[in-house]
């Protein structure tokens, strides 16, 4: 079976490391950004599968980019999951932002992360088990 | 020489960085130092604990805004007051991923030697090394890294986003919102 392509953004790399580990162990490849900009790079270039993102992050945040993403007819299809510090007090995933975007993201996990819960939710939008 | 590949610089907002050196009972300070800020709710986006023989330095970082808080609190214990140092301005410079290699942390260090950059504090954890070092410097630093390492195209050093705060989670009846 193909692995499939995880795109990791945050802009802790503590945190972008362990995840990536944790999704490297259950056999996903990995590609990394550390903020929104870089994110759209890593799209444009290899096209993840599932994109993991963080709400706050510096030059472009994880709104914004999500916005991007589902209303560009190119990637639309991608599978976000978005990270929130806020998770407690969201109960959907259709998030207001105070500039006024908003964002439809396919799921979403609180911060601090609970690992085996991110796993779960990646393996219910993709084919690896 | 050839350039180190790494994945990014991340550079702190403006601390201040609080040492606690040479006292008596190292770990009990430090413990004590732990439990005052986090009843008061200050967090330490660095802590690093040195030893050797009989010299000790703990150092952690607190911002701007909690440092009143936190020397008052400091000042305010008899036992820790005298073993206090505060360095008023520094910032944090962490470089990744180190991925289990000291050759970062050593690059790291000739880097800011070279440059003439005081390095305060380093610890590493999971991905980074991080350095604490003046904060009017940091950009200078990052200069002074560049000349051994190299970050991906079009890549510049990330700022920190947020500022982690300890407050009560508010719940809003209509489906939450981004404070």
């Amino acid at each position: 079976m193909a692995e499939e392509l995880i795109l990791v953004v945050d802009d802790d790399p503590d945190l972008v490391e362990a995840v990536s580990m944790k999704l490297e162990s259950k056999g996903y490849r990995v590609a990394k950004a550390y903020d929104g900009n870089q994110a759209w790079d890593k799209i444009k270039e290899e096209r993840p599968k599932l994109l993991i993102l963080d709400v706050m992050m510096p030059n472009k945040n994880g709104y914004q980019v999500c916005d991007e993403i589902k209303k560009d007819p190119d990637y639309k299809d991608i599978i976000v999951v978005l990270l929130t510090a806020v998770g407690e007090a969201v109960t959907t995933t259709r998030y207001m932002h105070r500039d006024g975007i908003t964002t439809l993201a396919d799921d979403f996990i609180p911060k601090p992360i609970d690992l085996d819960k991110l796993m779960e939710i990646v393996q219910s939008y993709t084919a690896q088990a | 020489m050839e350039k180190i590949r790494i994945e990014g610089i991340k550079l702190s907002e403006e601390l201040c960085q609080v040492n606690l050196v040479n006292h008596p009972h190292p770990q009990r300070a430090l413990s004590r130092v732990c439990r005052l800020f986090s009843e008061n709710r200050i967090n330490m986006p660095f802590l690093a604990a040195t030893c050797r023989g009989r010299d000790t330095q703990t150092c952690c970082c607190v911002s701007l805004e909690d440092r009143g808080r936190a020397l008052d609190l400091l000042e305010a214990e008899p036992d820790l007051k005298p073993n206090v140092g505060v360095l008023p301005s520094v910032g944090l410079l962490s470089v990744f991923p180190h991925q289990s290699s000291i050759q970062l942390l050593g690059v790291s260090l000739v880097a800011f030697g070279e440059a003439g950059i005081p390095v305060y504090g380093v610890a590493s954890s999971l991905a980074p090394i991080t350095l604490v070092t003046d904060y009017a410097r940091l950009d200078e630093a990052v200069a002074a890294l560049e000349e051994h390492m190299e970050l991906p195209p079009n890549q510049r050093p990330i700022r920190a986003a947020v500022r982690v705060v300890q407050s009560s989670i508010t719940r809003e009846e209509d489906g939450g919102s981004e404070p």
